[in-house]
């Protein structure tokens, strides 16, 4: 045979094979986009019934729950490493909680601290009987939250256990408040509502404290009135000790123990409840760097939590429907970002090399719809949240979201990246610490009166 | 006539954008709610319009700086401070 006409005829296969490889990889760009549009469309959905269902409920009187005098005894559990500037004023406030002191007990578990934390902490046991120091030395402590508590579990007496971080001050009443859900015996965990304190410090905490109110006020409400999966954040909040201990306490290899024991409640049959009047002041982040840190460990491991209990909630027999379309759209929240911007980049792609399945317009329908909003703690779950808080003007703020969005799609990239080389390596990765200044406490311990 | 065009375009988006952030960039600027929101029993809060306060730096032993005779105040303990 001619070779010319061999090199022809291969080169024609060549250009026939990439052919078909362009055609196969535009088809599954169409695919990709079309799904990731449909999904991202369903959390605008659930923030969109979110916020409307907060709104109508704000407009019916509160009816406090039904307790039946119901006051079981409670341990509080603070885990503390290395947070002597913010502890003592937490120990103070256990001291003026309106709970009967005969059925409450305080555990301060000193993680392996290397500042005054443990003396702090030893000399408020001291003045206050309610009040027991756990000490762990290096060798034991250190190794993160859940470690800390399973630890201080093992001396737990309580019925209820509650857990508060060391830069948390809790309202006087707040136990109350959260053990009245527990009256109901379906409820396994309650979740309280965080407030920042040091909201008007910088820009970083006056955009945390946006995104806290989106997330509570509106988001967790929201869950508890349609009977959703309300998420237990790991402080604030509590749970059966013997629930608890039934299901071998927290899973110590975990980076978010408390959404891991979320998922380990429902699955067990029993549900968590939110009080949103049980309300206490906490210390956001107050630079971006700490706000990494801070989101990469929750977007990491939601991320773990997510490949661990997918298929899991999936195939329960003891969650409803709805509890399980609401568990894993939260158990999958924090892969959101990285799918709006890869379908974002893929539909481009597709609209500038002209082989998108669907027109311009429509394109720029469905970009428009999902851009502007991302998905996490959209804007108008944001504005309806400043709204019942009764905020004045806080929610200008709420254009700088777009900026704190950007940054965590970095986050959550970087995190999926980090958990993958995990997966491979065989490591789970440090524990990374929030660290805490006090930066609250000015407010607090320096009261001037009005002239 | 594409300059003018692009001119268009560009001072379209600028103007856009600063509209979009001009509120932000104002309650930055002249913080009229600052917060934090108030959950604790003893807390006390001058009446609206809340002065504008400027914390600087608390992490470094900043002062809170009063911009106007009004201020913010927090008072956990007053009532064990009045019966002191």
């Amino acid at each position: 045979m001619d070779s010319s006409l061999l090199v022809f005829d291969s080169e024609f296969a060549l250009q026939n094979l990439y052919r078909k490889g362009a055609v196969m990889i535009v088809a599954i760009l169409n695919f990709f986009f079309v799904c990731s549009a449909l999904i991202i469309s369903l959390y605008i959905l659930r923030h969109y019934i979110f916020t409307l269902t907060v709104l109508r409920a704000s407009k019916r009187p509160r009816i406090p729950a039904v307790t039946d005098g119901y006051e079981p005894s409670v341990t509080i559990l603070v885990p503390a490493h290395n947070e002597e500037k913010v502890i003592g004023r937490l120990l103070k406030k256990m001291s003026e909680l309106s709970y009967p002191t005969s059925k409450l007990d305080v555990i301060i578990i000193d993680d392996a601290s290397t500042d005054q934390t443990g003396q702090i902490a030893d000399a408020a046991a001291k003045e206050n009987r309610t009040i027991c120091v756990l000490h762990r030395s290096r060798l034991d402590g250190g190794k993160g939250k859940a470690s800390a508590i399973n630890a201080a579990l093992k001396q737990a007496k309580g019925e209820i256990v509650l857990c508060f971080d060391a830069d948390y001050l809790p309202h006087s009443e707040i136990v109350q408040r959260l053990v009245a859900k527990f009256a109901d015996p379906k409820v396994g965990a309650v979740q309280g509502r965080p407030v920042v304190l040091n909201e008007p410090q910088n820009s970083t905490t006056r955009i945390v404290a946006l995104e806290r109110i989106g997330g509570y006020r509106v988001d967790q409400e929201a869950r508890e009135l349609l009977g959703l999966v309300p998420q237990f954040g790991g402080t604030v909040g509590g749970f059966r000790r013997s629930i608890l201990e039934s299901i071998g306490g927290f899973d110590e290899s975990m980076l978010t123990e408390d959404t891991d024991i979320t998922f380990q409640i429902y699955l067990a049959g029993y549900k968590v409840s939110y009080a949103g009047d049980a309300e206490c002041y906490e210390e956001a982040v107050a630079n971006w760097k700490a706000y990494w840190r801070q989101r990469h460990r929750w977007a990491k491991g939601h991320m773990q939590v997510a490949f661990k209990y997918f298929t899991k909630v999936l195939l329960s027999k003891n969650m409803r429907l709805r509890e399980k379309i609401d568990g894993l759209l939260l158990l999958n929240i924090y892969f959101m970002p990285l799918l709006t911007i890869f379908s974002f980049a893929a539909g481009l792609f597709l609209i500038l090399s002209g082989e998108f399945i669907i027109s311009a317009l429509w394109f720029t329908i469905i970009m428009s719809f999902y851009s502007f909003v991302g998905n996490y703690a959209p804007f108008f779950e944001i504005g309806v949240g400043v709204y019942l808080d009764g905020r004045r003007r806080v929610h200008w703020l709420a254009p700088l979201m777009i900026f704190s969005f950007l940054y965590n799609v970095l986050i959550c990239g970087k995190a999926f990246l980090d958990l993958l080389w995990g997966i491979i390596a065989g490591c789970r990765g440090d524990w990374e610490k929030t660290e805490h200044h006090g930066s609250g406490n000015r407010l607090i311990e320096n009261p001037k009166i009005p002239e | 006539m594409q300059e003018l065009t692009l001119i268009g375009t560009f001072l379209g988006i600028v103007t856009a954008l600063f509209l979009m952030f001009m509120p932000a960039l104002m309650e930055l600027k002249r913080p009229q709610d600052a917060g934090p929101r108030l959950i604790l029993e003893n807390f006390v809060m001058l009446p609206a319009p809340a002065p504008p306060l400027v914390l600087i730096d608390l992490e470094a032993e900043a002062q809170i700086i009063l911009t106007h005779e009004r201020f913010l105040f927090f008072l956990p303990n007053l009532e064990s401070a009045f019966s002191e």
